[in-house]
């Protein structure tokens, strides 16, 4: 028996909306290039903008007719979105910091920023203090190895 | 026969050493994101110039090999290819630590490194010059039937939902085609910043896809990164052997298809274990089991990437186009060592030539012990390292490898733009693998496809270009037969279903009346 009517995957349908007007707009652009450079990226857009639309069909069939929502990837669904959220914000300041504060500094920060996103039980002295050192030496190490034997040049900003 | 003179010549301490050596670096390198094979043997070229030739051509070798084998470390143990050939052995490898067979997909990965490397080197000792020929025979309707074979593995990663597969493969190929047209030189979708100018890095691509997703969701629960297995300890050497055995038939295939696409000049260990691991699969009675964990996978990618080193010498040595850009560097090596390649290298300066080949298959084999003991101290590290030291460890990973690619930050801020867009897409369904496929195959893709289409134009008739030469329709044949052999192979199942049903119908009927 078919259950109430709803959109089938809802996030999917949206992505895959988002995708064809993605692919309208790259379209779009290509109306400057030249024909050897347009043939590709056209083909490919209207690939995609039609694969989207028989998504989204298919999607809105499914769920005219009452079908289960798909359901969300069980690594995705599971745990806290604040945590989630924090990490991307921590790993994006870490990245806009690199050429403000210099390379081993931002990465410090950002280091410990992550680790306090990852902590998900209270540590006692002894582990906390294993934890700032092991940070301290991966950091060092790594950076040392990176200029001073690859000879990269890493950014020095305001510190170091 | 003769040629073995020169073993004994490879077998100096001195060889013996700096191949080790080699060996080990190579892996510590190839196992960090971002710091690639060709970073690793480019880096140490200048160390090589102090020694003898055929010294340093050991120590580079051993190094380019070591650095495609440790690229499996990262994809078995944190999803993350560690070089772009590593890419499908996060298909199967991931899955199985995840399940607690890390140990037994290292070895698994290690043992098939070395068959494939192997059979590479010994390829390249036996049949360097007719080989070499194949590198002509490919030309850009080849090349690009080959990346459309390689995205045809589409249909095996889009389990469930075809459509989103085709559509994440889309948007990759959409992303390779940022910044300057491969033909044409066209700029494209950069959206008027000069940093787009180069393009999205495929190994940015790789860590932000792969690995920033993997993180978002490891910070976000308590669950331990890998199950610690309970039952099976230490190498697990006598099972994997067993796997092997089982898998002999891939494990050959796979090794000759990395040595046949190592020849070829810009296509490399991405789209050698790509193409063998869709070949393995298509193959394969299990094939439903592919991409959650299956060990025949590991063993196909594994192979087929550590064959393209020898396979990639092959038109380095002979003809002096490098097969893959290792080979690039280790070319300016030997002339900078006052060795001219060409087809009379082997005779000419067969002393040398011999004993880097002799050394290459030691080093080769040193990968045996070596790649066992590494591994299994990285496996046993990851799983005994508290989450709050793994993530911050690899979050610095994944910045400090996509900074030292370029060293530019617009790499690091490309790695991790996608990977939120990763994890978000990956969220409605959309997973990486075929984004990733899209990314990698997506210039050479164009660039055959356009160069095929200007040919064929110029010459009247562009069908024959694509369809008329046999190379190109051989691949073509493989591409629709992986994309399309499960359709068929289902079919052909149901329909035999359906008369085995008649006939006992009929026999029942017929017993009964």
């Amino acid at each position: 028996m078919a259950g109430p009517r709803h959109l089938h995957d809802p996030v999917g349908t949206t992505v895959a909306a988002l995708l064809v007007a993605f692919g309208a707009v790259l379209i779009g652009q290509t109306g400057e290039m030249t024909p050897l450079g347009s043939v590709f990226p056209i083909t490919v857009s209207t690939a995609m903008m039609v694969l989207g639309a028989l998504l989204i069909g298919r999607n809105v069939v499914i769920g005219l007719r009452g079908g289960r929502g798909e359901a969300e990837p069980e690594e995705t669904a599971r745990g806290s979105k604040v945590r989630r959220i924090a990490f991307f914000g921590v790993m994006m300041l870490w990245v806009a910091l690199l050429p403000i504060l210099g390379f081993f500094t931002a990465s410090v920060l950002g280091f410990f920023a992550v680790m306090a996103t990852a902590l998900h039980e209270r540590v006692g002295a002894r582990e906390a203090i294993l934890l700032v050192l092991a940070g301290l030496v991966i950091v060092g190490g790594f950076y040392w190895v990176m200029r001073e034997v690859l000879l990269i040049p890493l950014p020095a900003g305001s510190l170091f | 026969m003769d040629k073995f003179v020169y073993l004994f010549e490879a077998l100096t301490l001195v060889n013996l050493t700096l191949a080790f050596v080699g060996v080990l670096l190579g892996i510590m390198i190839g196992a960090l994101p971002g710091l690639s094979a060709t970073m690793a043997v480019a880096v140490l070229v200048p160390f090589t110039f102090a020694m003898d030739p055929a010294s340093g051509l050991i120590a580079l070798g051993a190094i380019y090999t070591g650095a495609i084998y440790g690229g499996s470390y990262s994809a078995i143990l944190v999803n993350t290819p560690g070089t772009p050939s590593a890419i499908a052995t996060t298909f199967d490898g991931f899955p199985m630590a995840k399940r607690g067979d890390g140990a037994l997909a290292i070895t698994l990965a290690t043992l098939a490194s070395v068959i494939g490397g192997l059979v590479g080197v010994l390829m390249l000792m036996f049949l360097a010059p007719p080989l070499a020929g194949v590198a002509l025979a490919f030309g850009p309707p080849e090349y690009f039937w080959l990346a459309v074979f390689g995205l045809t593995l589409i249909s095996a990663l889009s389990v469930g939902n075809l459509i989103k597969g085709l559509m994440g493969a889309c948007l990759g190929l959409l992303l390779s085609m940022v910044g300057v047209a491969v033909v044409g030189a066209d700029v494209r979708f950069t959206m008027g910043s000069q940093t787009l100018l180069g393009g999205i890095n495929i190994v940015a691509g790789l860590i932000g896809l792969y690995c920033i997703p993997v993180l978002i969701d490891l910070v976000a629960t308590r669950d331990p990164h890998l199950r610690v297995e309970t039952e099976a300890k230490g190498y697990r050497l006598r099972e994997a052997w067993g796997i092997l055995w089982a898998e002999k038939f891939n494990t050959v295939r796979s090794s000759l298809i990395g040595t046949v696409v190592g020849i070829l000049p810009g296509a490399g260990g991405s789209v050698a274990s790509l193409v063998s691991y869709s070949e393995a699969r298509r193959t394969s009675k299990r094939r439903a089991h592919y991409g959650t964990g299956e060990p025949g996978g590991i063993i196909a990618t594994e192979s087929a990437n550590n064959a393209t080193v020898g396979g990639g010498f092959i038109p380095t040595l002979v003809l002096g186009i490098p097969g893959t850009p290792p080979d690039a560097i280790i070319l300016g090596a030997l002339l900078v060592q006052g060795i001219r390649t060409g087809p009379t290298l082997f005779t000419e300066q067969a002393p040398i030539v011999y004993t880097f080949i002799f050394g290459l298959l030691i080093g080769t084999i040193l990968m045996l012990p070596i790649g066992l003991i590494v591994g299994r101290y990285a496996y046993r590290s990851i799983i005994a390292i508290p989450k709050a030291a793994l993530v911050p460890t690899i979050a610095f990973m994944t910045v400090i490898g996509s900074f030292a690619i370029h060293n530019n930050i617009h790499d690091v801020a490309v790695m991790l733009g996608l990977g939120g867009i990763g994890w978000l897409l990956n969220r409605a369904g959309f997973a990486p693998s075929p984004i990733v496929l899209g990314l990698v195959l997506g210039q050479i893709a164009e660039q055959g496809f356009v160069q095929s289409y200007l040919i064929g134009n110029a010459q009247g008739n562009i069908w024959a270009m694509f369809f008329g030469r046999p190379i190109s329709l051989a691949i073509a044949g493989f591409a629709a037969l992986t994309l399309f052999y499960p359709l068929v192979a289902g079919a052909i199942g149901a329909r035999r279903a359906r008369r085995s049903q008649a006939d006992l119908t009929a026999e029942a009927r017929d017993g009964g009346s």
